[in-house]
């Protein structure tokens, strides 16, 4: 069902150019500016006369971009930092934990919010103060799983075989890292698109005239009363994206933790 | 471990507030007057300290937030502390508000879905709960305003006043909450259900009520309190999101337009206002554990 939701939207984003009607920046006319849905125009037209659904289509790709750019410098970042805490502890571990301690004392959006502030808005510094928030998460759950596997005799074994620290936690820490990360990056996606709109709907992030769902429903919102299908349709896009990823992400979760299974 | 961390965070602050390039005695000048007079802007740097080395200006700043002082905003020509403090109630409002529709609806509703695992309540509140948790809240927050202020016009689209002003804010805001909170109470109800005291306090022939409610509910209350303390702290960021979308006068609509303004002292005083709030539910939360569960105790 997540599978579904998310491939619709990924489909959509790749084939945007070939699928959108009209040119979602350059193309407008203010002769057809808020135009309710219709024959012409599909899911109508905004403030000054662009088409929504092609605005959607390219949209899709920024929500996706942002979620994948995220999540791939935070796994990479927080899987490095988890496994090397995790697996020598000591000093490297106190400053890792010191810095993941450091940003969860900052509730949930308030640390992307502050560094958009410093950075100024753009694509790439949402991705930077997203990915900035989302590599903490990582690196507790992969150190935690250093933890575990560093005590198991196999390490032990392995050690005791000659093996070099780097071959150990690439070969037996790792793996063991690998299903509960896929679970946690998914479900990261759907918290860095979803995190990415709040940003753009607060004018923080990605500006106009690129088409992001979160700015979109930012500018929607001044034309609530006279086109209110100006703040449905975005609204319905990223409902869609973080249901799939969450759906996915649950699925996942149950698929790959058999301790999970049964208790839901 | 916690004074390091109250070290970072000023910090974490501070360094971001003032790595922004630009003179700050720039935002002082009206751009219509041109350049503002050198000596002039000597005198405001002189008075400000912003002639002092970086770790003086920053042992000032950490000195000067321990006793309370956040700054001084130039745009408000008032101190930053102030203007936080009378920004706060109305944010602290719209929160309470929130926790409790979200307590109020959340709770019952998982203990119901538990006690009926499978049922047609189970699944429509575990769907329910997905949706809620997948909604954007500043769309969540366009719909209700749509449906209730646009179309059916029984309440305020925004604003703040009389009561009825804080119904779809606070809707809005608790809506995730409630999800994640019933979703939580019914697991650890479930959890709890599934242990063998509870067959003892069924097969004594205690009303299925008082099982529920006094042996079950009771163990899961730790579970349930955790989740709500991490709820605070979305409260706190979602309050930013909702104040924004309604024109609530709170901390967090002071934040998102003092950024379009540059106004910085008053950026950085509400981000550390902030986390010092979810520093202070975690504190709470902490509390309560040891009330709740004896076995835990506080310094062990």
């Amino acid at each position: 069902m997540g599978a579904i939701l998310l491939g619709a939207v990924m489909l959509a984003a790749l084939f945007a150019p070939w699928l959108a009607p009209y040119d979602p920046i350059k193309y407008f006319d203010n002769r057809n500016a808020l135009r309710p849905p219709g024959r012409e125009f599909l899911l109508g037209t905004d403030n000054i006369g662009r088409d929504q659904l092609s605005r959607l289509l390219f949209g899709a790709r920024i929500s996706l971009t942002v979620g994948l750019a995220v999540e791939g410098v935070a796994v990479a970042a927080g899987t490095l930092a988890g496994l090397l805490a995790g697996y020598f502890g000591g000093r490297v571990d106190e400053v890792v934990s010191w810095l993941v301690n450091l940003t969860f004392a900052f509730p949930g959006l308030l640390l992307a919010i502050a560094t958009m502030a410093v950075l100024g808005p753009g694509l790439t510094n949402v991705i930077v103060a997203l990915a900035l928030v989302s590599w903490p998460g990582i690196a507790r759950l992969v150190r935690g799983e250093a933890l575990r596997v560093r005590e198991q005799e196999f390490v032990t074994a392995a050690r005791a075989l000659g093996a070099r620290d780097a071959l150990i936690l690439v070969r037996h820490v790792l793996p063991n890292c690998v299903a509960p990360l896929l679970v946690a990056a998914t479900l990261g996606m759907a918290g860095a698109i979803l995190d990415e709109s709040a940003l753009s709907f607060l004018g923080l992030g990605v500006q106009p005239p690129h088409p992001s769902w979160g700015s979109m429903l930012g500018r929607g919102r001044d034309y609530l009363w006279a086109a209110p299908w100006l703040t449905t349709f975005p609204g319905v896009c990223i409902l869609v994206t973080i249901l799939g990823l969450n759906l996915l992400g649950d699925g996942l979760r149950d698929v790959l933790d058999p301790r999970m299974r049964g208790s839901k | 471990m916690l004074l390091p961390l109250v070290v970072g965070i000023t910090l974490v602050t501070f360094v971001l507030m003032n790595v922004i390039p630009g003179d700050p005695t720039i935002s002082l000048m009206d751009p219509k007057r041109g350049q503002l007079d050198p000596q002039a802007a000597e005198r405001i740097r002189q008075r400000w300290g912003l002639n002092d080395p970086a770790y003086l200006q920053y042992l000032k700043f950490l000195f000067n937030a321990v006793r309370g002082d956040l700054g001084f905003s130039f745009r408000f020509n008032q101190p930053v502390t102030r203007i936080i403090l009378e920004r706060f109630p109305a944010t602290l409002e719209l929160g309470l508000a929130a926790l409790v529709i979200a307590t109020a609806v959340g709770v019952p509703g998982g203990i119901a879905a538990a006690v009926r695992q499978g049922g047609w309540l189970d699944a429509s509140l575990m769907g329910f709960c997905v949706a809620g948790v997948s909604m954007p809240v500043f769309w969540l927050g366009l719909l209700l305003m749509y449906l209730f202020a646009v179309k059916l016009g029984v309440l305020p689209a925004g604003g703040y006043g009389s009561p009825s002003f804080l119904v779809l804010p606070s809707l809005t805001l608790g809506l995730s909450s409630m999800a994640m909170l019933s979703r939580m109470t019914r697991s650890a109800m479930l959890e709890v259900l599934r242990q063998d005291y509870i067959r003892t306090a069924r097969s004594k022939g205690l009303a299925e009520r008082v099982v529920v409610y006094k042996h079950a509910l009771r163990n899961a209350l730790v579970p349930m309190v955790t989740v709500m303390g991490v709820q605070a702290g979305w409260l706190l960021t979602g309050a930013v999101i909702t104040e924004n979308v309604f024109g609530w006068p709170g901390v967090g609509r002071l934040l998102v337009d003092c950024i379009g303004q540059r106004d910085l002292p008053v950026v950085q005083g509400c981000v550390l206002f902030t986390v010092g709030m979810f520093a202070l539910v975690n504190l709470v939360v902490d509390v309560l554990y040891a009330y709740i569960d004896p076995r835990i105790r506080l310094g062990r």
